[in-house]
């Protein structure tokens, strides 16, 4: 497929750096979460390290309820902490498990702000991609507007599967352990949920094999 | 990366700038939540019993937390459902008379072995927290002072940007008591000054449940919020929350099994729905405040309007 011109707004970014985390950084979380079951005062610097993080996940996904429910996630994971060990993730896959959990709670609500974010862009243009090439020039607002009605129009697990991976950055396995659901499930759901969302853009599928091997970019 | 996840990651909904305020509260409630906390001894969980409010009502509360649905310690077998009379406890204490600029307690417990009243601040930078509990909380690192001539534990948390200070005693046998402060409240002083304000009192929660299956417990409470649950699988639970306002989209919610059921409830229609293994119902109080209640399906649906029947603000 080939990739966007230079001329094109709309350039597909690669992953943010900081959202690659070393195998160091990992040692050192899950070494502050072990020292934290004995020495509870440890697990305030687990707060520091991850807090900002895990509260953006929130505030995209429900927007202001977020200052709620970040401090109700890390009470959930300071209670949770002793099993943090079982789970065999990184420490802000884990945090960002916790979340989804909170967000459960309030899937009316964050359905609810994906359709207002849509209709708020509903005067935009609509576009329609073309698999094979993107040649036009694309209203960005109108992006925005589509990829929110895509996510409104969801099923709440298949959106907390898609977005664990587009935004936390979690992989099949994460995913998978920290929803304490099958693998497959996470395969079958992200693929449904991708699926949808690439209708929601106006993709053409030619190619019936465009969505295996999710998870290998 | 294909296009859709890179599009998405791009411009799906973003955040609103993180507030620094939300971050440093929700700090601070961990904080004064660690300071309550007890280093892992062993992984049985054990009973306490926690002496609320001088009219001497008792909680039996499990020590340890098991998060329903992520985090199970293990399935026991399901009990058949009774319901009982049920009271929800009450905060003992209280700041007389609020030092301006703080809000009315709001209270919130995350396992029944402690209970916080939070009196926010108009500054935002302000907060005092008041926690009761029935032992010795573990405070890590303290300063050994005296209150009144009884020993006390004067504690300094600080991460970041923010310091949070307590003072922690017996206030009375089997009554421990810890006020927090933060930004003008984070003096020894300042906290002497408040632990000398409190007295005695019955506050009630801001949601009262009368009727809920029998044994069960109250696990955690928020000023809106309450969830009960089952102490022999803590997976059961039963949560009671107002919301803003009737749903009218509820009945074709995506993760409904089958159609609504049209009930009454407090002689007001309200709605029923079945959605893997949990009831939800959406009712109204009778002052006609909205109100959501979950719970598992091996109570029936007459039992969950019985509950629903009850459920009450202060």
């Amino acid at each position: 497929m080939p990739a966007p011109d230079d001329s094109s707004p709309i350039r597909l970014r690669a992953r943010p750096s900081a959202q690659i985390w070393s195998d160091a950084d990992h040692a050192d979380d899950a070494l502050l979460l072990a020292q934290s079951c004995d020495q509870p005062e440890r697990f305030a610097a687990v707060f520091d390290r991850h807090g900002s993080a895990v509260h953006r996940y929130l505030a995209r996904r429900v927007g202001a309820l977020a200052d709620d429910l970040v401090g109700e996630t890390f009470l959930a994971a300071f209670a949770a902490r002793h099993r943090y060990r079982d789970l065999g993730v990184g420490v802000r896959a884990w945090l960002y498990g916790i979340a989804t959990r909170q967000i459960s709670r309030y899937a009316r609500t964050e359905r609810r702000r994906y359709k207002l974010l849509a209709r708020a862009a509903a005067d935009a243009t609509e576009v329609t991609f073309d698999s094979e090439a993107l040649a036009e020039r694309v209203d960005a607002r109108a992006v925005r507007a589509q990829l929110a009605g895509a996510l409104a129009a969801l099923k709440a697990r298949d959106r907390d599967v898609l977005l664990l991976f587009a935004w936390g950055d979690l992989s099949y396995a994460e995913i998978a352990a920290v929803l304490d659901i099958p693998v497959g499930t996470v395969r079958s759901r992200l693929n449904r949920a991708r699926r949808l969302t690439r209708a929601a853009l106006g993709f053409v599928e030619t190619d019936p094999t465009t969505l295996e091997g999710v998870g290998d970019d | 990366m294909t296009e859709e996840m890179g599009l998405l990651r791009q411009y799906g909904p973003d955040a609103e700038t993180t507030s620094d305020e939300a971050l440093t509260r929700a700090r601070m409630q961990l904080v004064v939540r660690i300071g309550s906390a007890e280093p892992r001894r062993h992984h049985r969980p054990s009973r306490r019993v926690l002496v609320l409010g001088t009219a001497g009502a008792v909680v039996v509360a499990v020590g340890a937390v098991t998060l329903p649905n992520v985090f199970r310690a293990g399935h026991s077998p399901k009990s058949p459902v009774v319901l009982a009379d049920f009271a929800t406890p009450v905060f003992p204490l209280d700041l007389r008379p609020r030092p301006a600029g703080l809000s009315a307690p709001v209270f919130t417990a995350d396992d029944m072995t402690m209970l916080t009243a939070v009196y926010l601040s108009q500054s935002h930078r302000d907060d005092v927290d008041v926690m009761v509990s029935a032992r010795r909380p573990v405070l890590g690192t303290g300063t050994p002072v005296t209150l009144d001539g009884k020993p006390a534990t004067l504690s300094i948390l600080t991460g970041g940007n923010v310091t949070s200070v307590s003072l922690t005693w017996e206030r009375r046998t089997g009554q421990w008591v810890t006020v927090g402060g933060a930004g003008r409240y984070a003096t020894e002083g300042a906290l002497r000054d408040l632990a000398r304000l409190l007295v005695d009192a019955e506050l009630p929660v801001t949601l009262q449940i009368r009727l809920a299956p029998q044994g069960w417990q109250l696990m955690a409470f928020k000023p809106n919020v309450v969830t009960l649950a089952d102490p022999g699988d803590r997976s059961r639970t039963l949560t009671v929350a107002l919301i803003d306002a009737i749903d009218p989209n509820f009945a074709h919610d995506d993760f409904a099994e089958g159609p609504a059921q049209q009930v009454t409830v407090n002689g007001k229609p309200g709605q029923l729905i079945q959605a893997h293994g949990i009831w939800i119902l959406q009712a109204l109080l009778p002052d006609g405040s909205a109100f959501i209640l979950q719970a598992p399906t091996d109570l029936t649906a007459d039992q969950v309007l019985s509950i629903a029947a009850q459920v009450a603000k202060p």
